[in-house]
């Protein structure tokens, strides 16, 4: 299976490649456009600020490419910041746009600026859980300042799991062909593993 | 809202893991690779790498490659550090995988580091440390050898640049067992805003409950992990046996 | 120190969380043992075996010491699944001679292949030292080599199904019954190794023995395969206890009747537990340490089981504790003269180690309390050594 690792400068794709190869895989790293050729399922790390992140996908060529990609049978793994680039306007470092695929915004947690680093407990949906192997309550790190919020009426059911952190956090979201974590699996010891065993056999409907 | 954390101290020293008391008479403390694989196992919420060559050596860079080699097999936060002076040590740091950039000495002078840090990388993934030492009944920065930086100034400044974490070493308690100075630790967290890992003494399981009773929820083990037979499942079972609220 | 309600197993007991009622949460695990569909579980082991059935040169490695628990999962495996194992046994330099004649009789009965493995016992020497004293645990060698030996060997004979026997949910909380359990890395770091790897302790030696030239191969028989190389050799390490209703009294009168296997006078417990540990010669030392550190012993160990399987209760099991417990072994001797250092050094390395809240000690106090059972075959460790 061609497994795909976006590469957009700081995001921090050796953890995450070395999370699915020690899952028994072989990942490739996408740099540009021509790299997506063929390619079966995609993780998009995400360490870094939005603005910056944001524009650096474009200069690659592949933030139409990625857009294009969604609503396939091609299935997508986002992760914190590669999360939060599927919603549809972001406010870190400036305002810029994202893949619009769940309609929210994604602003600071609070005001001073707080960051979320660390394990929180993570409220999963039952089935999915069950799924996954995991507890409805399991814990996974995050490390983040931005959050979804305002997510529209219709894009609400697609949230599966929650944490709380001063505010509500959506934290796992699957809607389509895509998979979104706020949480970094690839940080997560044995329940991020088994999150991630689950994406690479994950076939959405 | 976050677990409290219990993360490992690990000192890097030509590609082996050492660890002493008050920053001397280091001993083996095994391989940094198998050993960091081994503290994820038992259930570390993070872990935290300093590269101690880069003190002794001035110009030299840290240890990219026994990072990498540890970030192979590591499902864990890292935090790394050690000789970490510009922004481009920092890129590499971050993609030799680590998560959080650690950096102390290279500040002390000049501070405008962090502010190239944050602005690339998010101040989620700068932790500024600071060591430490009881001199004369009062506390001073352990590098500040002609005591010129007052402290509180110094802490409320780098906080308002922006960085999510500080780690506060104790270097006249490390290897001693005697528990953190939890006066002095009570009196920081007034001052500090950001979150906050404290290291330095911490020998029994008294001494962590103690910590997390005063308010801190973060702290580095060394001694007690490597010279002793507490293994951090024991040390979270008996945690959460008295009701913290730690991750098993 | 709190005790549990229910067994007497205190809390300084490596993974015990205690209810409200301040039961233990080996005690609680238990009753699920009791709920499980054990005959589903047993379907599931068939399915798992259908897959390795002929396909390899072994059908599974069976890790086996010759004791109560590895001699009744070959028993099972060979004639109640007919399988075709290859027996492999970590041999850690301290087998005594009836457990070894146990060893040829049920190897020899079952009709099996059979290696066994002893690693250099000058290694073993500073291994032991160097976890006395960094962890007041002298057993590294045992501890990992039971574990990685057969790991290594089923990678390199290319037997992909290794069958371990006792669950850990018997007696501590690392897993509870409704977890299959695996030998991987996170098995090995949390509950075998004492969170040090063969790597590591090639480190440690180095340093504490600069003179003996030490090479990195010395330690290669401890050395665990990384998650990538058990990922690439599919290596499936399963515990026929996930399985199976573990039945530790069940099973020995079995191995007794079917194989002729015969328990031992062992040090430190009543002497109608003759099917514990009766095969190492520094299971005295071992348990007298463990009743050091964290304030019980094997005794407590052998009559919690027995309560949580109604056979004991649990005012008889607070006196036996008392009587056994905390008696000085007589193979603290020999363990001395192996390691080299004095009784006096001994009790210092290890009260470093004690485990609170259990309290301090009084070495002086101790040092006369000495057991009066001495191991039949006492002589011959003498001999050996």
């Amino acid at each position: 299976m061609k497994i795909g690792i976006i590469d957009y400068g700081a995001g921090n794709i050796n953890s995450v490649y070395n999370s699915v190869y020690n899952l028994g895989y072989d990942p490739i790293i996408i740099k540009n456009q021509k790299d997506l050729k063929n390619i079966q399922k995609i993780i998009i790390p995400g360490v870094g600020s939005a603005f910056n992140s944001i524009k650096i996908f474009k200069e690659k060529n592949l933030f139409e490419e990625i857009k294009k990609i969604i609503n396939t049978n091609i299935p997508i793994l986002g992760i914190c910041l590669g999360f939060q680039i599927f919603s549809r306007n972001l406010f870190e470092g400036g305002e810029s746009n994202g893949w619009n695929l769940i309609n929210a915004k994604v602003v600071p947690i609070d005001n001073p600026a707080i960051f979320n680093i660390g394990w929180c407990e993570v409220d999963i949906d039952k089935d999915l859980a069950i799924n996954i192997g995991i507890k409805e309550k399991t814990n996974f790190y995050f490390c983040h300042s931005y959050f979804l919020d305002n997510i529209n009426n219709q894009d609400r059911k697609f949230v599966l799991g929650y944490t709380t952190f001063k505010k509500k956090i959506p934290s796992l979201i699957i809607k389509s062909n895509f998979m979104g974590v706020q949480f970094h699996p690839e940080k997560s010891q044995s329940n991020g593993n088994k999150l991630l065993k689950y994406f690479l056999k994950w076939q959405p409907q | 809202m976050n677990l409290l954390r219990i993360i490992p101290s690990l000192l890097l020293s030509n590609k082996k893991l050492v660890k002493g008391t008050m920053f001397k008479n280091h001993k083996s403390a095994g391989n940094p690779i198998t050993t960091t694989l081994a503290f994820e196992n038992q259930g570390a919420d993070e872990i935290s790498i300093i590269d101690i060559d880069c003190y002794k050596k001035k110009d030299l860079e840290p240890d990219y490659n026994t990072l990498k080699e540890i970030a192979k097999f590591s499902t864990t936060p890292i935090t790394f550090g050690g000789g970490v002076k510009n922004l481009t040590i920092a890129k590499k740091v971050i993609r030799a995988g680590a998560e959080k950039i650690y950096i102390n000495r290279s500040i002390l002078k000049n501070k405008e580091i962090i502010n190239d840090l944050v602005k690339y990388f998010g101040g989620q993934a700068v932790v500024v440390g600071i060591n430490l030492f009881k001199e004369n009944n009062k506390y001073k920065i352990y590098e500040d050898i002609e005591n010129k930086i007052n402290l509180e100034k110094y802490i409320l400044q780098i906080q308002e640049m922006g960085i999510g974490e500080i780690k506060i070493m104790f270097v006249d308690r490390e290897g001693k067992k005697i528990g953190l100075d939890l006066e002095y630790c009570k009196y920081l967290n007034k001052i500090i805003n950001v979150s906050c890992v404290f290291e330095g003494g911490i020998g029994s399981l008294d001494h962590l409950e103690n910590a997390f009773d005063e308010g801190i929820k973060a702290i580095s083990l060394g001694t007690m992990l490597i010279f002793c037979d507490y293994n951090i499942v024991k040390i979270k079972s008996h945690l959460l046996n008295r009701g913290y609220n730690i991750r098993l | 120190m709190k005790i549990c309600s229910s067994c007497v197993i205190p809390e300084t007991s490596e993974t015990l969380i205690f209810d409200k009622d301040n039961k233990c949460s080996v005690c609680t695990q238990i009753k699920e043992k009791k709920v499980i569909n054990w005959k589903q579980k047993e379907e599931s082991l068939d399915l798992l075996i259908d897959q390795y059935r002929g396909k390899y040169e072994y059908d599974c490695i069976v890790p086996f010491s010759g004791g109560k628990d590895s001699t009744f999962t070959l028993w099972y495996l060979v004639t109640q699944k007919k399988l075709k194992p290859l027996v492999v046994r970590f041999d850690h330099n301290f087998y005594r001679k009836n457990h070894e004649l146990n060893v040829q009789k049920v190897v020899t009965k079952l009709g099996v292949d059979f290696i066994n493995y002893k690693t250099n016992f000058e290694i073993v020497k500073k291994t032991m030292m160097e976890s006395l004293i960094r962890r007041g645990d002298f057993c590294w060698h045992c501890h990992v080599g039971v574990s990685a030996l057969p790991i290594n060997i089923a990678i390199e004979k290319k037997v992909p199904l290794i069958f371990f026997g006792e669950p850990s949910s018997e007696y501590s909380s690392y897993n509870d019954y409704e977890e299959m359990e695996e030998m991987d890395n996170e098995r090995f770091n949390k509950v075998s190794n004492l969170g040090i790897n063969a790597e590591d302790m090639y480190e440690m030696i180095k340093e504490r023995y600069p003179e003996q030239q030490i090479n990195i191969r010395d330690l290669k028989p401890y050395m665990f395969p990384n998650p990538r190389e058990l990922v690439e050799n599919k290596i499936k390490s399963r515990f026929l206890g996930n399985y199976i209703f573990w039945d530790v009294r069940k099973q020995v009168e079995i191995i007794k009747k079917e194989l002729g296997w015969q328990g031992d006078n062992v040090e430190g417990i009543p002497q109608d537990y003759d099917y514990e540990k009766i095969e190492c010669m520094m299971q005295g030392v071992r348990d007298y340490i463990k009743f050091l550190k964290r304030g019980f012993g094997r005794t407590a160990h052998l009559t919690s089981i027995d309560i949580r399987n109604n056979r004991m209760d649990r005012d008889k099991a607070l006196d036996l504790c008392k009587m056994y417990d905390d008696k000085k072994p007589k193979s603290l001797d020999l363990f001395l003269k192996i390691i080299n250092i004095s009784e006096n050094e001994f009790y210092n390395i290890v009260q470093k180690h004690i485990v609170s809240p259990n309290e301090i000690w009084d070495k002086e106090i101790l040092k006369n309390d000495k057991s009066k059972i001495i191991p039949s075959d006492f002589d011959e460790w003498i001999k050996k050594f």
